[in-house]
């Protein structure tokens, strides 16, 4: 097959970069977190906002701090999306409805980016820059934040539940790794022909003498930090299958690289704050293997096209851009969904029924191969803590990692973690598929109508914010029922993580002997996959096989 | 109207977030907590003081 | 009253039987007795009251969906209905069941002990002097009691005055009389033992209802028994499993209702009661009550179920030198002529002059010379002789026969008595002796002087600590668990050091002092290690108290006693390695049944799913792999499959799951691979060969 070559080549080309990035990123992000000296910038600006970027913060303070400062973004996005045409920078649109204000605000506040609306003809450039561009660096960081106080509270000990400082967590990663990190992103998209202008739309005469508004405006700086930040949410409703945003496969390539790059790098950064590089390894490890796996089984999926309609066609093309291809939009649909992304070059309506079906299984496995910057390495880390539950047992030790006791309180918010998302997107199935209102949405019915609810909700409830399409989402009900679930889809666990992290820093950390179960070797790392694997196996199983599994089996 | 419900469905849930971190914290602050006797030495600190306490000359005082 | 049951299977108390073989438990455990598994029954029926069932959440919930398939079934009785809610019930029953067989292991125990609190006549002392009789149940702590031969110790408490020889078997199963004095360190004695001979004075340290044998019945009985800390954490862990299974069942309600593939409640509650943990949920109490069980049957009381799970952490082992890792008395290993003496002559003397010594180093020096001269073995003292008995005044002992003295002593105090008999010590005796005290012994110089004649020295006994058979295997295998093994000694350091490495321990304390001790263990804690210790004395009693398992000998003093959290009947100091044991394979049995349960569900939904849904969408035949033969089959098959399997696990959970000491990844590795691996295969197996049974009922 002439199309497996380009299959395996774009692959190679982006393990030899990540390779590269990830070590490099990974020791930056190891010393923004640990580093104890603030840059001027900085500096300036804890006087300006009378912050004390020294005080170390119990994980009840850092937890309120992230709600607080998440809460005052939500009003804040949600004030502008209101406001719009009174204010500058408008170009012309509209208010938003309430519903529709308050989900696009959750949505970009909770790093989701889900998009019920389509960006160029609803969105002025004040809400693009000021709401939604601000809040794809802020929501970003704050996933490393979090990541990064439980990294930190695993490597302390009898801290007094001290996990760091929010504030200067905030403000370094911006300054220090998301900002310059999207200004050279954003320069690479520009050289690779992404659009990049200050001008409105453009007015032009098509070949047949129609007329057409193209809208310009800065699309390459946007694009940097949208798939930097695993945000996902593009200034295009086509989002990355716009050839604005992504117009060469070399482009979607390199948006594929920058999706995974951060969260790879966390993971790195994690050995390194913990002081053992290898735990971050068996991490990553993980990662690779679930995220290779879906890469590999999309890719089949999508390019054996099963299906009337594709065998039709000779290929599973529908809503795929001809100049990425099956591959490519496979690699991209496991990139995104494996990532908390959720951008898309392809309508992942269209996917093979499997193909639809694996892009859902990535999110419902809470995006942990390799996740959204920083929730990818917690989630990771609280499933390991699981792992090490049952498996610690199994070599006669009570329960340890990284030498901190597993005990009745740690399971108990590990448990909370583990049930979170479940719960909600299980609960925000019933609701949808119950109610009149969630039904309206629907576009098709039968299996493949449940596998667009289904697909919305689990978007929803793990962040990630890519759409099935299908979905007529843009209604009172399906806005407030998907904010809901990205709202508490994200701070639930957030608040589980960082009380874990305060009772792992409290904790004393017990050295490792022979006896302790090694968490660094590859059995640990398949045991990990493993339980990830199983468990929201028998989670997802039963709903999975009413939707896609029905319909891909039909 | 509706925007005032929104504002409370957020001012609801994130209060009802800042809640739960304030009830788990109370909760692993617990003295009773079994973390604590996890921790090498502490298990003997639960025991009775005095059984700690050498006592040839009136060891039957308990 | 006899002895108890404290030691079954007639295996004798104080020998240890090798840490894998469980080959008493194992067949107590299969072959419970056809008595213990009816007299189960009731227990197991009062057990399924809800308010019991709270402490298991996991069996609370079959209950409850027990509770409405019974009433659908009533409503619409069909066979799928009957045989699902049969089997729910049993799934329940079998549970309660479990933890009643583990409880009734120890109620025959509980049984024997109580007959030890029988109310006997006590004779306390008032403040004159004088005695009056009580009842034993009025004595309080601190009163004192007068205890002549023949009468029952009233109480718990510790001997003040006088010596007696008391009959303990009645609590440790071992008959041979022990000697209980007042002062030093075998003073304590315990309720319902008897004293055979003397007379002592006892005062009383326990108020009646928390004597030690009260506390022995509510052990072995269950009846005090709390959740562990690890066994809290796996039940959130089981309980969060639980909800999530609710919340999928709950929600697949109306996803089915949506697909148009409407799932009656009754086969909604057979799918929760199949993927919530049952099994792990079913067996966790009896798995606790087994593992105090298992310890009790070594003679070790645990007087909390959360000092086991400690055992299972231990990483420093100290072990006192004397009796644990050597033979308690030194033993003659080779005798070493000096000045050109001819061996026989030296082996002739060393044996007639210890013919008559009845330490353990004089006997030990006739096996030593009987065993490698036979010519010897019938040799006996001479006529006329008498023992001069060893005293501290004059260092030696010997033999005073008719023309013939024997010595053997310390070197010093052997050549002073050659010198003063007008002998002359050989040149090449210094370095002989200072030879067998670098190698850790200690020398013994024999001489001799015949008929009024000149002393000679003959030659030295070597006396040597001997290490005991096997524990260098065993400090092996504690090497492989990841665990430190530290050698207490009084020993100088240069002895210490010499016996360490014999035994392969890794550290040794030399000339250690109680308070050494204690600040070894304190010192290994604040490193986050944990220790585990024995002792027996009082002294021992705060290093006890500090360590994370303290194992207090029975013939050790009360404090001790309180002090440690578990007493050795059998005051065997080495059972702190079974012990460790016993506690690693309870948590291996929690996890490797928590493993397998898990591990069951992928088959089980392998079952039921196509059975639900096949109706609705027939493409999802390919999922039944196992090629059930009808929906209604399958969904028995796997209800009754999820009930047996508790059944059949029962005696895996009492015995719990063989244990050899390795690393922890090997470990990891093997229970992996049984309990993982044969977790998600066993139910495949199974489930197709009920259904092969259950398909044969009408209306399925």
């Amino acid at each position: 097959m002439s199309q497996t070559l380009p299959a395996l080549g774009q692959i190679a080309v982006l393990v030899v970069a990540l390779a590269v990035a990830v070590p490099f990123l990974g020791r930056l992000l190891a010393h923004v977190y640990t580093s104890e000296r603030h840059w001027r910038v900085e500096s300036a600006a804890y006087r300006v906002l009378r912050l004390d970027p020294d005080a170390d913060q119990h994980w009840r303070v850092y937890a309120l701090s992230v709600l607080a400062f998440s809460m005052v973004g939500v009003f804040a996005v949600y004030a502008i999306a209101r406001l719009q045409p009174h204010l500058p920078a408008s170009i012309g649109m509209a208010s938003f409805p309430a519903d529709g204000a308050w989900n696009t605000a959750v949505s970009f506040v909770t790093n989701t980016n889900w998009q019920w609306y389509s960006g160029e003809s609803a969105a002025g450039n004040l809400l693009q820059a000021s709401g939604l561009a601000v809040q794809n660096f802020v929501s970003a960081a704050v996933g490393l934040c979090v990541a990064a106080a439980l990294a930190r509270g695993l490597a302390r000990q009898r801290a007094g539940g001290r996990v760091g400082n929010f504030w200067a967590d905030l403000t370094r990663t911006c300054v220090r790794v998301l900002l310059p990190g999207a200004f050279v992103a954003a320069l690479v998209l520009v050289a690779l022909g992404v659009v990049q202008n200050l001008a409105g739309a453009r007015t032009i005469t098509t070949l047949d003498g129609g007329s057409q508004s193209l809208p310009g405006g800065p699309i390459a700086s946007q694009e940097a930090i949208k798939q930097l930040g695993t945000n996902g949410g593009g200034p295009y409703n086509a989002n990355s299958a716009h050839p604005f945003e992504n117009p060469t496969p070399l482009s979607d390539l390199f948006a594929v690289f920058l999706m995974l790059v951060l969260p790879f790098a966390m993971a790195w950064a994690f050995g390194l704050i913990v002081r053992d590089r290898r735990q971050g390894g068996v991490v990553i490890a993980v990662m690779t293997a679930l995220l290779g796996t879906s890469i590999g089984l999309l890719t089949w999926a999508e390019m054996a096209g099963h299906g009337t309609a594709p065998q039709l066609a000779g290929a599973a093309m529908e809503g795929k851009e001809v100049r990425f291809g099956e591959a490519a939009s496979a690699l991209f649909a496991a990139a995104t969904t494996g990532t908390s992304t959720g951008a898309v070059n392809a309508t992942h309506d269209s996917l093979t029924a499997a193909g639809g079906g694996l892009a859902m299984f990535n999110m419902m496995l809470g995006e942990i191969a390799p996740g959204g910057t920083g929730s990818g390495l917690y989630g990771m880390l609280m499933l390991a803590v699981v792992t090490v539950f049952i498996a610690g047992l199994m070599v006669g030790r009570t329960p340890e990692y990284l030498g901190k006791k597993i005990g009745q309180r740690e399971m108990m918010l590990v448990a909370g973690y583990v049930l979170a998302t479940p719960v909600l997107v299980l609960a925000g199935i019933a609701v949808a598929i119950t109610a009149k209102d969630g039904l309206a949405g629907l576009q098709e019915s039968g299996p493949h109508g449940l596998s667009e609810a289904l697909y919305a909700v689990t978007s929803a409830s793990n962040n990630n914010g890519s759409a099935f399409g299908g979905l007529t989402s843009g209604t009172p009900f399906w806005n407030t029922l998907l904010g809901l679930l990205m709202l508490f889809g994200r701070f639930l666990p957030i608040v589980l993580v960082l009380a874990l992290a305060g009772r792992f820093a409290a904790a004393r950390t017990l050295p490792a002997g022979p006896g302790t179960l090694p968490t660094h070797r590859p059995l640990f790392a398949v045991l990990l996959g493993g339980v990830a694997l199983v468990l929201v196996g028998l989670t997802y199983v039963p709903v999975l096989s009413l939707g896609p599994i029905a319909e891909a089996l039909s | 109207m509706s925007d005032l419900l929104y504002v409370l469905v957020t001012l609801l849930s994130f209060g009802s977030l800042a809640l739960l971190a304030g009830l788990i914290d109370r909760r692993l602050a617990d003295p009773d907590s079994d973390h604590d006797a996890d921790v090498p030495g502490s298990a003997a600190d639960a025991r009775p003081a005095d059984a700690a306490v050498p006592a040839t000359s009136n060891g039957g005082r308990r | 009253m006899t002895t108890t049951q404290l030691t079954p299977n007639g295996q004798a108390p104080g020998s240890s039987p090798e840490p894998d073989d469980h080959a008493g438990t194992r067949q107590s455990a299969l072959g419970l007795g056809r008595r213990q598994v009816v007299e189960a029954l009731p227990a197991a029926l009062r057990k399924l009251n809800p308010l019991e069932l709270v402490r298991t959440p996991v069996m609370l919930v079959v209950e409850i969906g027990a509770v409405v398939t019974t009433v659908l079934s009533v409503g619409d009785p069909s066979t799928l209905g009957v045989m699902v809610t049969v089997w729910l019930w049993l799934t329940v029953l079998f549970g309660t069941y479990a933890e009643a067989v583990a409880e009734g292991r120890g109620k025959a125990q509980a049984a024997s002990l109580r007959a030890l609190q029988a109310e006997t006549d006590a004779r306390r002392r008032l403040k004159d002097g004088s005695h009056e009789l009580v009842p034993s149940t009025s004595l309080r702590a601190g009163d004192v009691v007068l205890v002549e031969a023949g009468e029952r110790i009233p109480g718990d408490g510790e001997v003040i005055e006088g010596v007696a020889s008391v009959d303990e078997s009645a609590v440790t199963g071992e008959s041979a009389p022990v000697i209980r004095e007042s002062g030093g360190d075998r003073s304590a004695v315990t309720g319902g033992t008897v004293v055979l001979s003397d007379r002592i004075l006892v005062r009383i340290s326990s108020d009646p209802g928390s004597s030690f044998v009260d506390r022995m019945i509510a052990l072995v009985e269950g009846s005090q028994r709390q959740r562990t800390p690890n066994e809290i954490a796996l039940d959130v862990l089981l309980g969060s499993l639980t909800i999530i299974f609710g919340v999928v069942v709950a929600s697949l309600y109306f996803v089915a209702d949506y697909s148009d593939a409407h799932q009656s409640v009754l086969v909604l509650v057979a799918l929760l009661v199949c993927l919530i943990p049952t099994t792990i949920g079913a067996l966790l109490s009896a798995i606790g009550i087994a593992g105090m069980d298992r310890l009790v049957r070594r003679n070790v009381l645990a007087m909390s179920g959360r000092a086991v799970e400690a055992a299972g952490d231990v990483d420093v082992l100290l072990l006192d030198k004397t009796g644990t890792i050597t033979y308690g008395n030194r033993r003659a290993t080779e005798l070493l002529a000096v000045g050109g003496v001819e061996q026989a002559a030296l082996e002739r003397a060393a044996l007639l002059s210890s013919l008559a010594d009845e330490t353990p180093e004089g006997r030990s020096i006739v096996e030593l010379v009987r065993a490698t001269t036979p010519t010897l073995a019938d040799a006996d003292a001479p006529a006329g002789a008498a023992l001069v008995e060893f005293s501290a005044a004059t260092r030696m002992s010997g033999l005073d026969a008719p023309g013939l003295e024997l010595r053997k002593g310390a070197a010093s105090a052997v050549q002073a008595w050659v010198r003063e008999h007008g002998g002359v010590v050989p040149s090449d005796l210094d370095a002989v002796v200072g030879a067998v005290s670098e190698q850790g012994g200690t020398p013994l110089v024999v001489a001799e002087r015949e008929a009024e004649g000149r002393a000679r020295v003959l030659g030295v006994i070597h006396l040597a600590d001997v290490v005991k058979d096997g524990i260098a295997e065993r400090f092996a295998e504690l090497r492989a668990m990841g665990i430190r093994t530290v050698m207490i000694t009084g020993d100088n350091a240069v002895t210490a050091r010499v016996i360490a490495e014999r035994a392969g321990v890794d550290d040794v304390l030399a000339e250690a002092t109680p308070e050494d001790k204690l600040a070894l263990i304190r010192q290994e804690q604040r490193g986050g290690r944990m220790v585990a210790m024995c002792g027996d004395g009082t002294n021992d009693a705060p290093a006890l108290a500090q360590a994370d398992v303290g194992v207090a000998m029975n013939t050790g003093t009360v404090a001790a006693k309180e002090a440690g959290n578990m007493v050795d009947l059998d005051s065997d100091p080495t059972k702190l390695i079974e012990v460790v044991e016993i506690g690693k394979q309870l948590l291996i049995t929690r996890g490797a049944l928590t493993t397998f349960s898990v591990a069951n569900d992928v088959a089980k939904y392998f079952a039921i799913l196509p059975a639900m849904f096949v109706p609705a969408f027939p493409q999802l035949d390919v999922l039944n792999v196992m090629r059930l033969s009808s929906p209604g089959s399958a969904i028995v098959s796997a209800v009754v499959f999820n009930a047996l399997v508790i059944i059949a696990l029962i005696p895996l959970a009492l015995r719990g799951v063989r244990y050899r000491p390795a690393a922890a990844a090997d470990l990891l590795r093997r229970n992996l691979l049984v309990y993982g691996v044969g977790g998600l295969i066993a139910p495949f197996v199974g489930i197709k060969l009920l259904d092969l049974v259950v398909s044969l009922l009408p209306g399925l």
